[in-house]
């Protein structure tokens, strides 16, 4: 039991849900599709515990993780997948997923990174082709083939590092006169890790999952790749600064990117898509930025996805692209009105909502390492962008107006909203209590 | 009782909880006495020795530099809260009527009891943090009272164009907040050099983003666009927060700051062009307009023009002066509109709405006092004493732009005549009213007894704000200029009148459309469909510009071997 014991947080929650992922596997012939979810929903729990029980960042990381894969267990059943019957090949992949995605968050090897990234791009790519609709299968298949080649960059960008620096620690020095080698390499195994983070020029993936993936998924995308790449990216970035002003740039590409893409869109899948860029963005330039960058950065990413998890459970179980007129003839209920409203916001950072203290966090490190030139870039990115986040509102609360009966939200789904939501109106009132979890 | 009077702003808050959870036999009674408390507070200061009241408590907001909340109670927080708290009171005794019998009535007076805390927050913010907190609160409320028909057509998306322009003046004033060093985000020393060392820029960029902030809550230059929509709101909350209040907080700030927008001069004649361009153009657009309140929104627009230009031209007490004698004739204007919308089932369209001088003989010659208060007309009004001083200062300072003001002033007549004229005067409409009551027509004579004799005040007022705002030039009753002005003023009202009298009370110029708008607009729509269509779904493009992109990356980063 010791070696158990003595093995890093993540591990220990990675194997405690491989576990739970094979049983949810062999269960299914007998087992009944309740006993599945009840499987999946025990698993982050239990892989919870060991974690619960430390102080650190290493637990925290895997903790958040773990909570927002209970989110995405919640809503598995909601999701309405091309054959039912693979409801239990999701529980098990979002579980795998989950467990790449404790890896990556807390990895200090780059053979740690690179098998943390597979398994987690590897779970979304598959779950997306089980869900229902004209494009599911064709987007994963996409999304797979360029996380293929994100994947090449970052084993090539590793060779790269593993030669000149003889060592896969993130924290390796280079040998004399290997220096560029090293760089490039460190370059291009960032540039992998942001595919999840959904950075221009290597976005279309994941835009194509947000688009067209069931919400749960979706949201698992939006919120545990995002959150696992965000952390792994961060532990680059604070161990060799060279990649910061990649990162910059790349952020204020992405938040600028996500902006116009943004203000074209005429329904909520793709308003959530390029606000995941943007997103990505803030995350990407707030790393950038030094020290004080970082830990905005972690702050920023509790927010977000905390906030994308409301939007994401507030639609689960809801099909299509979701456009903005139909949400006045075929409403959401009053929760998933209430939660998709408060969510949006959120996410738009108006003041006072959590989003809000998440910017605020961003700017101050921003304008001292990135500069003026590139901070307002970066605000007025953030402002206009609350324009496009704000355009549904009112077809949503003229839905709830209109007296048509809404879609009311699944008990589990309801539950998951309860979760996300009572964590961002948390951060909309201690907005402290997230910025102490960050430091 | 110095240290209690800095936490004035939370007089509005016990009727905010008696009135949300419904105390009191009748909705927003329990509110009606906070504001003048409010006021009572603000002129309790000015009455003691003026020594300023501090309140500072340190690590209230840690996410900024000066992490502290600090509160400031000194002339020019003790005037504006006079502004606030007065026009606040005569605008919830006149909406205990204007709001009977409405089933929002409660939630009503619950959002103006929020908006005045957060209005009074703002203006006895004594650093950055707390200034931050108390803009974007009343810019939420605004969202709030813009919507608060949540029924009517266009409410809501009006309320959310205000949120959106307002989170321009946010971030820009956040930024302030965020680049000002620790301990440094005093409002009233901000100006000194060893604050803003460290600040890429210095002063300069400090006294922009003020600016931008300003401009935003003001609705100056380009950010005009969400007043005049703001007026699908409710009449009372134009009159309190569109016309006397939020949308002076901008002029208010850019007075708070002026030492140190003294130190960017560039800035200065920034804020004098927005200034002198802005009353020009919203004084054509009042021209233009169909709707009776939006007519006056671009009235407010001009008036608060000529304080951002006064600002400019370096006389921060012509500008406060203005904003002063301006909330009580431009509020009573509003809650003249108001009477009349009310008085006829809520049309507001100029055409339909004309003769009522004998049916609302009240709120006619009310309306007349605001009109010519508005118009500047030399002794009897108090719009003439503060006018007179920022056209003075802008003929001194920069005389094209002094002169352009003073030909406005033309114009203002001409959009006020049109307006009094139209609604009151020409008898050629059916349309049915009922007598308003005396609750309704009440406030406006406080407001209208304003409108005649704050300007005798200013004397007065320039010693007391000397402390805060410098030396304040001799206010005159009468003067060369002042007599220009007022019969330039006069000249347009009677010429307006004429205009209606022969083109009927729908009167206007035609509407012009603004090709830089247009072009702005449709330029960020291309952009954003041309950034959308490259999400084609075609998997080569994706995969070509993914390695394209790395391999600049690699470039710029000049990664040698």
């Amino acid at each position: 039991m010791h070696w158990f014991l003595d093995m890093p947080h993540s591990l220990q929650a990675a194997a405690i849900l491989s576990l739970f992922a094979v049983a949810v596997l062999l269960s299914a012939p007998r087992a009944s599709v309740a006993t599945v979810h009840r499987l999946t929903l025990l698993a982050p729990i239990a892989a919870a515990l060991p974690a619960l029980f430390q102080r650190g960042p290493e637990a925290f990381a895997v903790l958040a993780v773990l909570a927002l894969a209970l989110i995405g267990a919640l809503l598995l059943c909601t999701d309405a997948l091309e054959n039912p019957i693979h409801r239990v090949e999701c529980g098990a992949l979002l579980l795998l997923g989950t467990a790449g995605a404790c890896v990556l968050a807390t990895a200090n090897n780059l053979l740690s990174i690179l098998i943390g990234f597979e398994s987690m791009s590897l779970a979304v790519a598959v779950m997306t082709g089980l869900g229902r609709g004209p494009r599911t299968l064709e987007v994963a298949f996409k999304f797979f083939a360029l996380g293929a080649a994100s994947v090449a960059t970052m084993i090539y960008g590793i060779g790269l590092v593993a030669y000149a620096a003889g060592s896969f620690e993130i924290g390796a020095a280079p040998l004399a006169g290997l220096t560029g080698l090293h760089q490039a390499g460190l370059l291009l195994i960032t540039l992998g890790i942001t595919y999840e983070l959904a950075l221009v020029p290597i976005h279309f993936g994941t835009l194509g999952v947000y688009f067209a993936a069931p919400m749960s998924f979706a949201g698992f995308a939006m919120t545990v790749s995002k959150l696992g790449a965000a952390l792994a990216v961060a532990r680059l970035a604070a161990a060799h600064p060279h990649v910061q002003p990649m990162l910059v740039g790349l952020g204020v590409l992405s938040i600028t990117w996500a902006t116009f893409g943004g203000l074209a869109q005429r329904h909520l899948r793709g308003l959530l898509a390029y606000s995941a860029v943007g997103h990505g963005g803030f995350l990407a330039l707030s790393i950038g930025c030094g020290t004080d960058g970082r830990t905005a950065a972690v702050f920023y990413a509790i927010v977000y996805v905390a906030s994308a998890a409301l939007v994401a459970a507030a639609l689960a179980g809801r099909d299509g692209d979701l456009p903005y007129a139909e949400l006045r003839t075929e409403p959401l209920g009053k929760l998933r009105t209430t939660a998709l409203v408060t969510g949006l916001l959120s996410l738009s950072g108006v003041p006072p909502s959590p989003g809000f203290w998440a910017k605020l966090a961003v700017l101050g490190p921003s304008w001292h390492v990135a500069g003026p030139l590139l901070t307002c870039i970066a605000v007025l990115g953030g402002v206009f962008g609350a324009l496009y986040y704000l355009r549904p509102v009112p077809d949503l609360i003229a839905g709830l107006r209109s007296g048509e009966r809404g879609t009311a939200a699944s008990r589990s789904a309801g539950v998951a909203i309860a979760l996300a939501g009572g964590v961002t109106v948390l951060f909309l009132v201690l907005p402290y209590l997230a910025l102490r979890l960050a430091n | 009782m110095n240290t209690l009077l800095p936490w004035a702003f939370l007089l509005t808050l016990p009727g905010l909880v008696l009135t949300a959870f419904g105390a009191g036999r009748r909705p927003g009674l329990a509110s009606v006495l906070g504001p003048w408390l409010v006021f009572a507070a603000g002129f309790a200061w000015l009455l003691g020795d003026h020594a300023p009241a501090v309140v500072r408590i340190e690590g209230w907001l840690p996410l900024l530099p000066d992490a502290a909340f600090a509160l400031r109670l000194d002339a020019l927080s003790a005037t504006m809260l006079c502004v606030v708290g007065g026009v606040s009171g005569c605008v919830y005794l006149y909406s205990l009527s204007y709001m009977r019998g409405d089933p929002g009535q409660r939630r009503f007076f619950a959002y103006l009891d929020f908006f005045v805390l957060a209005m009074n927050l703002l203006v006895l913010a004594g650093n950055l943090a707390v200034l931050v907190a108390g803009w974007a609160s009343v810019g939420l409320a605004s969202f709030l009272l813009i919507s608060f028909w949540r029924d009517k057509e266009g409410t809501l998306g009006a309320g959310l164009q205000a949120l959106a322009a307002n989170a321009i003046g946010d971030a820009a004033l956040l930024l302030a907040a965020v680049l000002v060093p620790a301990g440094a985000g005093d409002l009233t020393t901000l100006h000194e050099a060893t604050h803003l060392q460290g600040v890429a820029g210095g002063a300069g960029t400090v006294a922009l983003l003020i600016v931008v902030a300003a401009a935003a809550k003001s609705a100056q230059g380009p950010l005009y666009f969400w007043l005049p929509s703001a007026m699908a709101g409710p009449t009372p909350v134009s009159a309190l927060i569109h016309a006397a209040t939020m949308v002076a907080a901008g002029v208010y700030l850019l007075c708070r700051t002026h030492a140190l927008l003294a130190l960017a001069p560039d800035v200065l004649t920034v804020v004098a062009w927005t200034g002198v361009l802005t009353a020009v153009f919203a004084a054509f657009a009042s021209l233009q307009q169909p709707n009776y309140k939006r007519g006056l929104a671009y009235s407010t627009l001009s008036q608060l023009g000529y304080m951002f230009a006064a600002v400019g031209f370096g006389a921060p007490f012509a500008a406060f002066f203005h904003l002063f004698t301006h909330a009580a004739f431009k509020a009573l204007l509003f809650l003249v509109a108001g009477v009349v919308i009310h008085a006829a089932d809520g049309e507001e369209d100029l055409a339909r709405l004309s003769g009522l001088r004998k049916q609302l003989p009240g709120p006619a010659w009310l309306g007349l006092i605001g009109s010519l208060a508005l118009i500047g007309l030399p002794v009897v009004t108090a719009g003439a004493f503060s006018k007179d001083l920022v056209l003075e200062a802008g003929i001194e300072h920069a005389p094209p732009l002094g002169y352009l003001l003073l030909g406005s002033v033309l114009l203002t007549g001409l959009y006020t005549g049109r307006l009094w004229f139209a609604v009151f005067l020409r008898a050629d409409s059916q349309l049915h009213t009922h007598a308003p009551d005396r609750l309704l027509q009440g406030p406006l004579v406080p407001l209208a007894l304003g409108a005649v004799g704050l300007g005798w005040l200013g004397t007065a007022l320039g010693t007391v704000l000397a402390p805060a705002l410098g030396p304040a030039p001799a206010v005159h009753a009468v003067s060369g200029l002042g007599l220009v002005a007022g019969g330039l003023g006069l000249g347009g009202f009677l010429l307006a009148g004429a205009w209606v009298r022969a083109r009927g009370s729908g009167a206007r110029l035609p509407t012009l459309s603004l090709p830089w708008v247009d072009a702005a607009a449709s330029c960020a729509n291309r952009a954003a469909t041309g950034v959308a269509r490259v999400h084609s779904g075609r998997l080569g493009g994706y995969l070509f510009t993914a390695m394209v992109g790395v391999a600049v990356i690699l470039i710029v980063m000049r990664i040698r071997p």
